[in-house]
Formats: C-alpha cells, structure tokens, sequence
C-alpha cells in the first residue's frame, strides 16, 4: 500500500485528490487530504480555458451537473480593453480566424488585403468573436460547414463550489479528509524525502508521496525541501490583487473582460448569481488606495463582500516535482490571471503525474520529465502574458512605459520578430498557446507586419475581397443563428445530467493536450 | 511591400538538389522559375537510397501514386528492419501502425498493461506490414483508395541514379532549371556568397541552397562543425554493394544486427546491400575493417549563415538508420519556408532556422546513438537525451518528446522495443483501464491483421503485377 498524501483543499488540492482517486486502484493506494479550515483557500480564480472540459470528462463529470453547481456560464474567449493603446478592444478567442485559403492560414490574406487597403477588423471573421460581441452561444460542432467547428469553449465557475463539489466526488471514491493545521514537516536525513507532517493536535501523519497544494505558502516544496523560487517580476510587474464580488447586472456576457489601466488591469467574470472582479496591479507604481479606487469608480454592480487583497510574485519554484514530493497549484509558482490559466497548469500538473507516476518507488525519470514538461509550460504561458503588455502603444504611465521599452525573454523577443518582419510565427506543438492566439494578440494589439509570406506573393488574388466579404457574412449569418447565451445556460439548467451529449473535449483549438 | 521572390541557386550531388526544388515548389509553386539546380553528380552513381516513409507523402504531394514510383525508379518496398543480436532474434522497427489506440490511450501504453498479463504477446503481431513481412506477403499502394493503405507505412530502398532521374524529370516538368558541373568555385565576402563560377560560368544568387555533401561551399565560408556523439575508438564503415542478399534480411527490407564484425546495416535491393559499421580498435572483439572510411558524424554549428543554407547531409552527416538525409532535407524546406529571406533582418530568421535545425537533429542523432551504443556498449555512450528517453520508458513505458522531433513517440516505442528494452510497470492512466477490454480488442486486433495478410499477394506475385516502365 502507498500513502499519497495531499497536503491543502484549495482547487488544486481537490482537483489532485479527484483524479488520484480516480486512477489509483483503492487496493494499492490510500489518499488523504489536509487542509485548514482556519488558514482557508486563496478564494479567487474563476475563469478557465477549454482545457477545463477535458479534466472533467476524464473524471467522467457530467458537464451541464457541473455546470449547474458551480454556477457556471459560458466563455468564448477573453476581451481585452485599453491594451494596445487607449480606447481599443479586441476579444481573443477560444478559436481561429476565417478558414485556411489555398493552405494558407486565413490571417495572411487578411494581412495582405490590409496592406493594400483598410479592411474590416480580423476579429469580425472569427465566429466565437461574432458569437461573443452578439450575447450569444452554441457549441461548436463537426458539419458540412467547416466554420462551425472552428472554436472551443471554457467556463466561468464559482471555484470555491467546483472544490466543494469535488470533495463529495473524493469522499465517495474513499479520500480521507483531514481537517487540521499542520505545523512541522519531518525528513528523511539521508534521502532527504518528506516521511511525516505533524498536526497541530500533535497527530503524525505518515506518507510516500506528498502533493503540495498549500497555496502560496508552499508549506512542503519551499518551506520544507527549500526549493528556490524564481522571480519573473521583472517581465510581468503586477504584485497585488483586490478582489470583491459583485451583485450582477444585466445579462451575463459569455466572455472575460480584461481592462487595463494605469498601472494593472481589472478583471471582470459573469457568474450566474454573481460578477466576479478584481483589480490586479503592480505596487512599484501604485498605491493600494489608488488601486482599490479605480477599482470602485469601475464597479458595475453592488460590492457583495468585503475586499478580498492579495499579493504575490509572478514566477516558479525551479523545480515542482522534488525528492517525494509534487506541488500543484499556487505552490509550484504564480502567473497573474490575465489568460486563466491557473486552473490549466493545476491540471496539467495533476494529469502529467497521472501520466508519469512509476509503479515503483524511484522516481527519478519521471521527476526529470516532469519538471521539464512543466517549467516548459510555464515559460510558454509567461511569455504569451508579457506578450500583452510588451507589444503596445502605450506610454501614458511609468508602468506602461516601462512594459514597453523592457527586454524581454530572447524566446519571446524572437518570436515578436519573427512576427513583426514577415507576419509568420515560430509555430510549436508542445504547449499552451496556438498561432490563433499569438495572431489575436499580436494583431488586436497593433502589431501589423509590413512584410507578408512568401507563399501569397504568387497567388494572383483577384476575388480575394470577394472571398474575405462572404466569410465574414458566414461567420456573422452563424453567430446569429445561435441562440442567446441567456438561452443556452436555461438548457444547461432544465437537462437532466446524461440527457444530453456534450462535444468531445481531447482536442481543443486553444492548445494541445497530451 | 519588400521583394520576397529571390533567385535561389541549389547545390547538390544527385537526388538532393532535386528534392529540395520540388519540395519548395510543393510550397511556394511561383518559386520555380527563380531555382537554379547546380548538380556536381557527373558520373552515374551506383549508390543506393534507403528512403524512409515519409518518402511516400511527399511523392503523392508531388501527384505520383506508390505504384507509380516503383514502376519509374524500380524502387523495393522497405516494411522495415528487423533487429538481431549476436544471431538473436530482438525485434522489428517500423514506423508503420502498430495497434489502435483505445479510450484516448496509445496502443503502446496499453501493450505495457497487456504484456503483463499475456508474457508471450510480441508487438509484431499488432503491425499489419510486419505480418507482411514475415509472411514474404507484400501490398503496392495505387491511386485507388483503400481503407487498409492507412495501416501501411513503408520505406523504399530505390538506386541514387534511379531516383535522380526520376526527380529530374519532375522538376523539368515543373520548368526547373537544373544542370550538371564538375567544378564549382565560391567567391565569399565574409559570411556572403557573392557569386558561383560553375565550370568557368558565374551564377548570382540571392540564397544559395547547399544540399550536397562535401560542396566545399561550407569550407569556404569557414563554418566551424560538432561532433553530434562520440565514438571512443574511430567507427569505421565498410559498404558492400551486390552481395547476394542476406536470408536475415527475410522479406523485411532492412536488416540491423550485431555481428561479429561489427553492426551489420543491411538493405534489400535486388542483388542486396551490406554495409557494416565496426570500431576501429578490436575491443569490441569483431574484426577491424581496415578498407573502411571512418565515420564521423558532425554537424554544422549553424546550418544558415549569411545568403547560404545548409540542408539534409550538408549540414549534419548521421547514419541514418532511421531517418534519410533526403527527409531533413524536405523538413529544411519547410522550415526554410516559415523563415524566408524576404526581409533585412536576416539574424532573427537565421536565428529561428538555426534553432529549429537542431531541434530536429538531435533526437534524429540520438537514435543513431542508440543503434550503435546497443552495439558498441560504452565505446559508444548514450546521449544525455537518450538516457532521458530510456529512463522514462523503462520506468512507465512512455517517451518524452521534444519540440520539433520529426519522429513520434510511437517510433521511438517501436524502437526500443525492436531492441528488447524492457518496461517495469504502466503508469496510473494505463492501470486504470479494465482488464477485460484489452482481452477483448488486443485478440481481435491480431485476428485482423492475420486474415488481411492472409488475403494479401505474395512479394513476387506483387511486384510481378506493376505494369512495367514504357520505353
Ligand atoms: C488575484 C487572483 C486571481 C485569480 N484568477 C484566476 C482565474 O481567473 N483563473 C484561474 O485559473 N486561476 C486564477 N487564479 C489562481 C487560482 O486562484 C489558484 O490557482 C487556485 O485557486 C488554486 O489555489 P491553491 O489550491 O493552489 O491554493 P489555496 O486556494 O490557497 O489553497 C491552499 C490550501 O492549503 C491549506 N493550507 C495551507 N497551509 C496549511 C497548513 N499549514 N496546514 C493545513 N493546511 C494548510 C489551506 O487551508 C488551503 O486549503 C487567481 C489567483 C489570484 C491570486
């Protein structure tokens, strides 16, 4: 018999104990969990990305129950305001631009046609944009009409009841739930593994294998086997966070909005019973009283809580995987939730442990791979965040000012050039972060390259307009065929669990999933 | 905008050049009339191709069905190698299908959960070309669609001057420039290229392609090369042409084994080929082949310097055992492609080239290294990424992959498979799937390669059927 023990009941923790309960076979694994009630959970982080669905359904989570209790509405994509420069939004969506001409991608001819004249937006020839900016949503399905395929889809949930809810999936499945505080980690003194944590009510708690899922803290990987944490605030300043619940206002949109401003940006997330808002920004060039007032004046609806503030440091523990022990969630490291995607490394960290988790007690390759997956995960998502505040017009506050004129990582820097000289990108396969979504950034955000791919210069282009003008008619006779986001949630509230066949989720047009 | 046509000259020795060209024009069609192929092969060539299968893809993207090419080259279809050990039978490498997958898991993780329940299953039974092989049985893919083509994935082993003719034809149909030199000069400023004198005649380029081994155009820039692994004692390599074809090599195509002599790579054409790879010190304990070249496996530090690129053979040299020079060619192409020179800032383009180049090389080197290290044992010690590699499959039976990899995670299964590598345990997603559907899918899946090959034509009947070349 092994011990897994999780240390913390945030996200990650019961997001971890679900899918080891799940996948380990009862007669071979035993599975508890501690957590606090009195230290609590960080108590933020509400939107997600498509990758979410995959998750669920490997639990085998039925995605309207899901739906219902996490209080959920849909997302197509995030909307991005003041970022390029003052007074612009775009959407960057769960989906692709138009379709491939000619095996080209659609967004060069577009590029082309915008050198020679001004076209319509990029964005009006995406349908989860169309579907998004209209109130309106339907998933995306394989037809004869290949555009309908063309997106995916995430949530916005209530976190704190996606947890509460995994905890009954858990308890089922027989984890054991500790509550406690634990106040010593005890060591192996030649392996240096974890053999112990000790509890405040002086209980031992013995283990194999420890899951660090203490949150910021990170109780076991940093506290107790010291392993260094890199600071990335250099490349993404922001270091604060107030969060405060909303009452809603009208109906809930189905996408993120992120809003820049002086020195950060504000978050807001349409839940069914509530609005989600935060205002994250960087202490070097603002004050909490400044920041929790333009917070305020950019409330929509009535506070419903007091302010929740946080504070952090954008980076990583170099390693996530040390001696016995895996940290998950914000204990391996923190990247600020401009693209949601927390919840996507929690599950990825969970899901590669699932994958690489040997059936004997040495670790060693599977450690190797897997912190080597992961701090590759880790710098993709990085230098698509520093992306959005690198690539602006920006330069009305010291903080904009400085985003702008930083170095960035060469990987990124690299990539902008690419982009910047001839419109192509260094296109990979391992990680989080497709072409479409570098192109939404890069292009919503202003960066329109001059130069243009060599595949288009001999494709004579007479009908292009022609072309591009009835896509987009396509694009937008669909998004308004769809029904009202309004309308799709009220069939996510009446369907019995199983009554109905989601999408298949292993392949997400947002990233590849292993 | 900027210009992005260029007038690009290609340098090679044979079927190189001609790929390059081809594979472009597949790419970027209105560049053919800006391609110039500098051919230095002048006397016909008696070497041999051992093409791996994404030869096939690329000669259907070039509008040419399987039957089609054999039927112009005289090309052997190559199912794969099969793998012995001081005259034991280890394995089979193919990168043809193996299995199915089942419940969003890989075949081969559930070979892992499988054999441990079923010891005497062997991989071979779940690969339609491997029953083939072994059965001496053979399909020949034509323009008619089949649901099975899908199941196969074959190599070819087809004559250089063959193959060269071939391709030449398809590039003249495609209004390529191409013509035959003995000599070429290069006249360099710096990392620059300024211009070519062909047999007396200057050529102006804007890129200058190098596809061919030992162009000088590398030495001539001063461009410094690596030794991509490490062999303690020199390997030498002794290649014999028309021996009589080895019975090991059965109907498989290719043949991998440790011999007394050395490492025996043998390739089935017609009258058969050999070729041996031995360390030069007899410490390995098989005869030193003194007539042999000595092998030595470099790279470039950088495959794009100034207007010149380096592709396939001239920027790296590799055994090959896996995967052809002619293959790093094409994905050079394609990488070419997404970096084209159509604007000044050339070092990011250079840059990018440059990084993926070696992305690609390493795990393609990292292969031969293994090869040769099952061989040679610690004269020939494993790459750091192979260790990596074999560390993980031996622990859960998985591969890790790199970005930029040209083979698949199945390649690599197959592969250390094929040489008897063994996993200690599947990993928890593997564990968790029910005993009793792999019961009942891996029978079947055996059941059903065994009655198509049963089905399928004899080797000779097959090739006997190939209607034959006019004129
Ligand atoms: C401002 C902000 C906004 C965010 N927005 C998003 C978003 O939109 N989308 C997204 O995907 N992610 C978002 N995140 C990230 C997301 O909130 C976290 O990834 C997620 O909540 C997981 O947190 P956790 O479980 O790692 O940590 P926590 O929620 O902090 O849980 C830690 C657990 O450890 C326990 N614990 C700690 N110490 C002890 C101890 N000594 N003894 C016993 N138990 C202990 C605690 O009781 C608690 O149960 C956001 C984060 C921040 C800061």
């Amino acid at each position: 018999m092994r011990n897994i023990v999780i240390v913390g009941g945030g996200t990650a923790g019961w997001m971890a104990a679900a899918a080891l309960s799940k996948f380990c076979a009862p007669e071979q694994y035993s599975i508890t969990l501690v957590e606090s009630e009195a230290i609590g959970t960080v108590g933020v982080g509400e939107a997600t990305i498509p990758h979410l669905r995959f998750f669920n359904e490997k639990l085998g989570i039925n995605e309207n129950e899901f739906m219902r209790v996490t209080q959920a509405t849909y997302k197509l994509g995030i909307e991005f305001v003041n970022w390029g420069k003052l007074g612009d939004a775009y959407i960057h969506p769960f989906g692709d631009f138009g379709l491939p001409l000619n095996d080209v991608e659609f967004y060069h001819y577009w590029l082309m046609a915008n050198i020679s004249k001004p076209q319509r937006p990029l964005f009006d020839y995406s349908l989860a944009v169309r579907a998004a900016h209209n109130g309106r949503f339907a998933h995306p399905r394989e037809t004869a009409n290949p555009l309908t395929g063309t997106y995916s889809y995430a949530f916005h949930i209530d976190a704190s009841l996606y947890a509460k809810y995994l905890m009954g999936f858990c308890v089922e499945r027989g984890v054991n739930r500790i509550e406690g505080k634990i106040q010593q980690v005890l060591r192996d003194p030649t392996t240096g593994n974890i053999t112990a944590l000790c509890l405040e009510d002086g209980s031992q708690l013995n283990g194999d294998l420890f899951i660090d899922c203490s949150g910021f803290r990170s109780l076991l990987l940093g506290d107790a086997l010291g392993v260094p944490f890199e600071d990335w605030r250099k490349w993404l300043p922001c270091d604060r966070a107030i969060a405060v619940p909303t009452v809603s206002e009208g109906q809930p949109r189905p996408y993120t909005r992120a809003v820049a401003h002086a020195a950060g940006w504000q978050w807001q997330i349409p839940l069914r019973h509530r609005d989600g808002n935060g205002h994250v920004y960087a202490s070097e060039f603002m004050s909490q009283e400044d920041a929790q007032a333009i917070l305020l004046a950019n409330l929509k609806g009535e506070p419903l809580a007091k302010f929740n503030r946080l504070k952090f440091v954008a980076g990583r523990r170099s390693q996530t995987w040390s001696h016995n022990c895996v940290a998950v969630g914000l204990s391996s490291g923190f990247l600020e939730p401009l693209e949601s995607t927390s919840i996507y490394l929690i599950q990825l960290a969970i899901m590669k442990l699932v994958e690489l988790l040997p059936a004997v007690d040495d670790y060693t390759a599977s450690r190797a791979e897997f912190n080597r997956q992961l701090s590759h995960e880790y710098e993709r998502v990085r230098d698509f965040l520093i992306l959005h505040y690198h690539v602006t017009e920006r330069e009305d506050s010291a903080f904009w000012r400085y985003c702008k004129h930083m170095e960035v990582p060469s990987s990124l820097a690299d990539r902008i050039a690419l982009f910047k000289e001839i419109g192509n990108l260094d296109a990979y396969h391992q990680g989080l972060f497709l072409s479409p979504s570098w192109v939404a950034v890069m292009i919503g955000q202003g960066c329109l390259p001059q130069l243009n791919n060599v595949k288009l210069e001999g494709l004579g282009m007479p009908g292009l307009e022609v072309a591009m003008s009835k896509m987009q008619a396509e694009v937008e006779r669909i998004a308004l065929q769809m029904p009202s986001h309004q309308q799709a949630l009220g069939k996510v509230a009446d369907t019995e669990a199983g009554d109905w066949q989601w999408p298949a989720a292993a392949m997400s047009l947002y990233g590849v999933f292993s | 905008m900027a210009k992005l046509t260029t007038d690009i000259i290609l340098l090679t020795r044979g079927a190189a050049g001609y790929v390059a060209a081809l594979s472009l024009v597949n790419e970027v069609p209105h560049l053919a009339a800006k391609i110039r192929i500098v051919d230095l092969m002048v006397a016909p060539s008696s070497a041999w191709f051992n093409l791996c299968s994404s030869a096939f893809g690329f000669h259907q993207s070039l509008g040419v069905a399987e039957q089609e090419f054999i039927v112009a080259t005289g090309a052997r279809i190559k199912y794969g190698t099969r793998v012995e050990m001081l005259g034991k039978v280890a394995g089979f490498f193919s990168d043809a299908a193996f299995g199915a997958p089942l419940e969003g898991l890989s075949f081969f993780q559930l070979f892992t959960k499988y054999v441990q329940q079923n010891p005497a299953a062997t991989l071979r039974d779940y690969c339609l070309v491997a029953q083939l092989a072994a059965a001496g049985k053979c399909r020949i893919r034509t323009r008619q669609p089949d649901p099975l083509d899908d199941l196969i994935n074959c190599g070819y082993v087809v004559g250089d001057q063959a193959y060269t003719d071939f391709l030449r034809a398809l590039c003249k149909q495609k209004n390529i420039a191409f013509f035959a030199v003995k000599n070429i000069e290069a006249d360099v400023a710096g990392d620059t290229i300024q211009a070519l004198t062909c047999d007396g005649t200057r050529l102006l380029g804007d890129l200058y392609v190098d596809c061919s081994e030992g162009s000088g155009l590398a030495a001539a820039l001063g461009l410094a090369t690596r030794e991509i692994f490490h062999s303690a004692a020199p390997l030498r390599v002794v290649t014999t042409y028309d021996v009589n074809p080895s019975a090991k090599l059965e109907n498989f195509g290719a043949f991998v084994g440790l011999a007394p002599e050395g490492l025996r790579y043998e390739w089935l054409v017609g009258s058969g080929i050999g070729q041996t790879y031995c360390l030069e010190k007899p410490s390995y304990g098989g005869a030193p082949a003194e007539q042999g070249e000595v092998a030595g496996f470099a790279a470039l530090d950088s495959a794009w310097v100034g207007n010149c690129v380096f592709l396939g053979a001239a920027s790296a040299t590799l055994p090959g055992f896996i995967v052809d020079d002619l293959h790093r060619v094409r994905s050079g192409i394609l990488r070419l492609v997404n970096c084209w020179p159509s604007c000044d800032n050339l070092n990011v383009l250079a840059k990018i080239f440059n990084r993926r180049t070696q992305e690609e090389l390493m795990p393609l080197a990292a292969i031969d290294d293994y090869v040769l290290h099952c061989a040679f044992g610690a004269a020939v010690p494993l790459l750091p990424l192979v260790e990596h590699k074999l560390a993980l499959f031996h622990a859960v039976g998985r591969v890790p992959m790199h970005e930029a990899e040209t083979l698949t995670s199945d390649n690599w299964q197959v592969l250390f498979h094929a040489f008897g590598e063994r996993v200690a345990g599947s990993d928890l997603l593997t564990q968790a799937m029910s005993d009793e559907s792999l019961a009942e899918k891996f029978p079947s899946m055996v059941r059903f390669f065994a009655s198509v090959t049963a089905k399928s034509p004899s080797v000779s009947d097959c090739y006997s059927a190939v209607p034959k070349r006019n004129g």
